[in-house]
């Protein structure tokens, strides 16, 4: 491995410091690692040098537990970071680039513009603020900082509050060390730390006087310090016309219209605030949710327009709401109202700029808290805050959070399917890509959405595959299994938009993978600083930047709503029948080559236009498989068994609506493949001279117009003898009934039939199979069983490709035509007259085997006229639904079919025994017999005439 | 209908003016309006639907999308003659409730596209409450010709579909 370039140093810092917990000793570890890396680095620039030195001590002094000295730290690293990207990767002469203050040079004389602009900066709630507004300039940092930190503990103060007071007086020494503070300013923060001393000893006499003279002192030392004058909202003296202002560039990239758009939307907006600020008293929740989404939205809004502070800000105030009552921060929110609106204002160019929002008493009240958030940018996990079912993702943009949520689970889909190959390959570098693709693409796209918790997770299994990436870690199982428990977590979050249920669960998955990425790497986590594998790392984010879907096959698709596609489809059957038509009338005719060429070659258009309609709504099984797959995996994990899990023919394409019905019906076979078919443990299947692995595989095929998927394990098979023992015991079969295999087999699919003496929370309850039959059922399929004992089980669905055709038996009464469902047809019987009885002299009887059926005659219960006399020879079609069979008579079989399903329409609705219609080959319309509906209209008819002749 | 009434003689009936298919049914002439005529096809075959009033003739395929027809003979209480070569399917679109439905109906033979004036429209006259003059919109005097402005909405009302469904469904019931 060569040695990483400079500049991959550097934006290896810059990510891992944006993501890097820097409370966490470990994440900071890694940062100062890089950093040292950087000062190393032979090409390193000695400014670069020089800004990392700075950096690394300030970050490897600052301790986890002062979180005035981290923010500090974290704001000075911030603009070291980005002094060395000006230089490393935007070129920039290092002689130009201003350093950021806090480094050992001394201060660069600035304007009072650029002063406000480190104020800016001190707020480290806006890390980004700088860049946008002046990517060119470097900014200073730390003594704003240290003000703005003296500010915040200051508010926090009580004069009883020891602790605070002694933070108070720490930072104004430190202040007051300070060359470029000035003399004048110097002396007065240092007569100001003694003050605070007395009072940190207890020596003061009257501590709240004397605090409030810390106060003014401040103020002055605020005044002082910048010199040109107070910005402070809250300050009365303020100098209207040496205020230094905020200089308001809008970033280029920003569309005018959206901006106009949004300053015009704002206006009304800021006034409903407000009334909603000073209408309810008390901390109202409805109020209270109404400025949050107000604030959310803000920020959303602003973040995608580049309007930095103003994102800060709501942010800011945000994070102040989720922990102060309302009534605590109303002012502080009227203030930053009025600071919005002249921001807003000046946006539109209607008024001067407001000063920075830094002094907003929105931030005063930051550290007024009990306990200070230990930095803002990177609470700890311990500071999460996770509702329990709340709603993920309030107030984000619609159209773009679609958008996340689709690609996202399909990158979670891929990285599910990458990472099961991974298990069998661990070696295959271009999978283990190709999942940290999938979590860092999404991590990136939430952050950019808020959508926080995401992205944390996200950022954690990243970190842990990046571990698999540089080698420190190994893709054990208890590793691979982590991801997959993130992988799944995130899909829930994502699908259903809202945690997973107790917020507990993500904190602690999170702290899952944190302990699985220390106890699997060991000591090689310090490893993490060797060059190689921060040269990998950059390259990653490079290559993710620029390819994205990597080895993922990307297609090119196109959402198009279902109704026109149907309507396309409607259509070139139609094409298909006047074609047909066509065809046949120039057949008749002798002569006309020329048009009968032609048409020869319209017909072969056709039948391809219909080919690729009907392909349209086809979409791969794949998706569906591998779901599978990992279910495979997750079980075979807890049950302790050896799987191995074969997909074939997963390109094979089905109807979308049965693919999305077949989901179902396969996990419970699947499970049940896994949980009953396969032996208990590889020992058993070792004793029964089969390989300790067991293998299941799911295949799919197309065999005369349908679709066959098998699921077979290489297990134990069904126990024939189990099944039948449980169907006597719970009276499905009896004692003297002879059933070939196939129909013991299906005994199986009977709801509550398990011959699991425990249920597990697998499977075993009985449910399972009879599910699986319903569904296939549904989707007019049929599921079989082959099995051998002690060599395993094949599950095979038959199914329809698609249903919108269904294969029916055309049969003609009278002058009508109908279809009735193959799926339906039992057989169809000749009946001679004599097989004919009757009950009471009216209702006729079939007799078939043993048994004898109702029969129904068609023509008279659809009140058609039909060929054929009563009481004669006759024909019927036995048919059978749910459980009930019956014979029903009609005139004349026209033959099986393909038949295109309609439907009748509003108007023709709730017809009985008519399920639809359907296009017969001829472009004219043939109904559908529902036979249920059928069987149940005779029976009606039956009842009524009952009821005529007892009433007659 | 009070209303409508009311209406119609406040505003006049000049907003029922404008351009009616119309067609001929035993020496009648009939108007529907023309933004409600989708299309006129010749006569063919119908699918019978069981179960459904006797105007409801049934089914039919047109391009792909199943509708139902009606007899306007049937449903306008007249005798039903034979289908000739004359007889056709006007399918307009009308508007039950909230949802829009594409239904065929067939008639003896169309004639033409009459523009229809305002001043030339009069009020439905009063046959006395046996006869349902619901569907007729008002009547026209063109040319010295009278022409029955039909209500497409109103042919086939929501309680006759509803009746359509409900015998179907009481004998299912019952």
């Amino acid at each position: 491995m060569s040695t990483p370039t400079l500049q991959e140093l550097v934006e290896q810092l810059a990510e891992i410091f944006v993501l890097a917990d820097l409370t966490d000793s470990e994440s900071k570890a890694d940062v100062c690692a890089v950093i040292d890396q950087v000062q190393q680095h032979p090409a390193s620039h000695s400014k670069v040098v020089e800004v990392a030195k700075a950096a690394y001590a300030e970050l490897s002094q600052s301790l986890a537990t002062d979180a005035n000295r981290l923010a500090h730290a974290i704001s000075l690293l911030d603009g070291c970071i980005r002094v060395m990207q000006e230089i490393v990767r935007d070129g920039r002469d290092p002689s130009k680039v201003i350093l950021p203050e806090g480094v050992t040079n001394p201060p660069p004389a600035h304007s009072p513009l650029e002063v406000n602009f480190d104020s800016l900066l001190a707020d480290f709630v806006l890390p980004d603020d700088t860049q946008s507004r002046n990517p060119s300039q470097p900014d200073p940092v730390s003594i704003e900082a240290l003000l703005g930190q003296v500010d915040e503990v200051f508010a926090a103060c009580t004069p009883t509050d020891l602790r605070q007071l002694a933070t108070l007086h720490e930072l104004l020494l430190t202040l007051c060390r300070r060359p470029e503070l000035g003399n004048d300013v110097a002396r007065s923060a240092t007569s100001t730390a003694d003050l605070v001393e007395s009072l940190v000893l207890q020596d003061s006499g009257n501590p709240a006087a004397d605090l409030q003279t810390v106060g003014q002192s401040l103020v002055g030392i605020n005044k002082g310090f910048r010199g040109a004058g107070p910005d402070a909202v809250e300050v009365e003296d303020v100098a209207p016309p040496s205020q230094p202002t905020l200089q308001i560039q809008l970033p280029a990239a920003v569309d005018e219209g959206m901006l106009a758009d949004f300053l015009g939307r704002q206006q009304g907006c800021l006034e409903e605030f407000e009334g909603v600020l000073l209408g309810p008293r008390g901390t109202d929740e409805e109020a209270m949710d109404q400025i949050r989404r107000f604030l959310h939205t803000l920020k959303g809004e602003a973040g995608l327009l580049g309007l930095d502070a103003v994102q800060g800000l709501c942010h800011h105030a945000e994070d102040k709401l989720s922990e102060r009552p309302l009534a605590e921060l109303r002012e502080a929110l009227l203030e930053a109202k009025d600071w919005l609106q002249t921001y807003f204002r000046a946006c539109a160019g209607q008024s001067p700029p407001p000063p920075p929002p830094r002094q907003l008493s929105l931030y005063k009240v930051a550290m007024a808290l009990p306990k200070p958030p230990a930095s803002l940018v990177h609470d700890p996990l311990e500071d999460m805050e996770i509702g329990d079912t709340s709603n993920l993702f309030v107030d984000a943009d619609e159209s773009l959070l679609q958008d996340f949520v689709g690609e996202s689970l399909e990158h979670l889909e891929a990285a599910d399917q990458h990472l099961l190959e991974l298990e069998h390959d661990p070696g295959n570098r271009e999978r283990l890509d190709a999942v940290f693709r999938a979590f860092h693409t999404i991590k990136g796209v939430s952050s950019f959405l808020g959508l926080t918790m995401i992205q944390r997770l996200a950022h954690e299994a990243e970190n842990l595959l990046d571990g698999l990436r540089k080698g420190t870690l190994r893709g054990t199982p208890p590793v691979v299994d982590t991801v997959f428990k993130a992988i799944d977590a995130l899909k829930t979050m994502i699908s259903s938009g809202a945690y997973p249920p107790g917020g507990a669960a993500l904190r602690d998955l999170m702290r899952l993978i944190r302990c699985v990425r220390e106890n699997e790497g060991q000591a090689e986590v310090a490893a993490v600083a060797q060059p190689s594998a921060a040269r990998e790392a950059s390259e990653s984010v490079a290559e993710t930047a620029v390819e994205g879907g990597g080895s993922v096959v990307v297609r090119e698709t196109l959402k198009v709503d279902a109704q026109r596609l149907d309507k396309l489809i409607d259509i070139i059957g139609e094409l298909v029948i006047a074609e047909a038509m066509v065809s046949q009338s120039l057949a008749d005719i002798s002569g006309l080559t020329m048009q009968k060429r032609n048409q020869s070659q319209i017909s072969k258009i056709t039948r391809e236009l219909q080919e690729i309609g009907m392909s349209l709504r086809m979409v791969p099984v794949r998706p569906t498989f591998q779901k599978m797959a990992r279910i495979v995996h997750d079980l075979a994990r807890k049950e302790k068994k050896e799987v191995r899990f074969a997909m074939s023919g997963e390109d094979t394409e089905l109807d979308k609506t049965v693919v999305d019905h077949i989901g179902d019906p396969l996990l419970h076979m699947v499970r049940n493949a896994v949980d009953h078919g396969i032996e208990d443990s590889p020992a058993d299947r070792i004793a029964a001279g089969k390989p300790a692995e067991a293998t299941i595989e799911l295949k799919a095929y197309h065999q005369g117009g349908y679709i066959y998927i098998c699921i077979s394990d290489d297990g134990r098979g069904l126990n024939k003898d189990a099944i039948l023992d449980k169907a006597l015991r719970v009276g499905l079969v009896q004692p003297d009934q002879q059933l070939s295999d196939r129909e013991l087999y299906m005994l199986i699919f009977e709801p509550g039939f398990s011959t699991r003496q425990v249920a597990t929370d697998v499977s075993g309850r009985g449910v399972g199979m009879d599910v699986v039959k319903r569904n296939i059922d549904a989707l007019r399929g049929r599921v079989d069983v082959q099995t051998t004992c002690g060599k395993g089980t094949t599950f095979t669905l038959k199914l329809p490709l698609t249903l919108a055709i269904i294969e029916g038996m055309l049969v003609r009464v009278g002058a009508e035509r109908y279809v009735i469902p193959t799926m339906s047809i039992v057989r169809t019987v000749s009946i001679k007259p004599e097989a004919l009885k009757t009950a009471l002299h009216r209702e006729e009887m079939l007799k078939d085997g043993d048994r004898m059926l109702p029969l129904f005659r068609l023509a008279e219960l659809f009140d058609v006229g039909s060929d054929r006399k009563k009481g004669g020879g006759t024909l019927a079609v036995l048919v059978e639904t749910e459980g009930r069979r019956a014979a029903v008579v009609v005139d004349e079989l026209l033959g099986q079919e393909q038949i295109v399903l309609k439907s009748l329409g509003h108007a023709m609705r709730g017809i009985p025994g008519i399920s639809g219609g359907a296009i017969l080959p001829d472009g004219q319309v043939g109904l559908i017999i529902d036979v249920a509906g059928l069987l149940q209209l005779a029976q009606c008819e039956e009842a009524e005439a009952e009821l005529v002749r007892n009433g007659a | 209908m009070a209303n409508q009434a009311v209406l119609m003689q406040e505003e006049g009936l000049g907003h029922l003016a404008g351009k009616y298919l119309t067609f001929e049914m035993d020496n009648e002439t009939y108007g529907l309006p023309i933004l409600n005529v989708q299309e006129i096809i010749g006569m063919m075959p119908v699918t019978r639907v069981p179960r459904t009033p006797p105007f409801v003739r049934g089914v039919i395929n047109l391009r792909g999308r199943v509708i139902p027809v009606i007899a306007l003979r049937q449903k306008f209480g007249m005798e039903s003659r034979a289908d000739d070569e004359k007889t056709c399917i006007i399918v307009v679109q009308i508007t039950i409730e909230s949802y829009s439905l594409t239904v065929g109906i067939i008639v003896d033979a169309v004639s033409e596209v009459l523009n229809v004036e305002g001043n030339q429209i009069e009020l439905t006259p009063e046959f006395g409450s046996n006869i349902d003059m619901d569907f007729i919109l008002g009547i026209g005097k063109v040319n010295g010709r009278i022409v029955m402005l039909l209500d497409t909405n109103r042919i086939l009302s929501t309680t006759e579909l509803g009746v359509a469904a409900k015998s179907a469904k009481a004998a299912s019931e019952e």
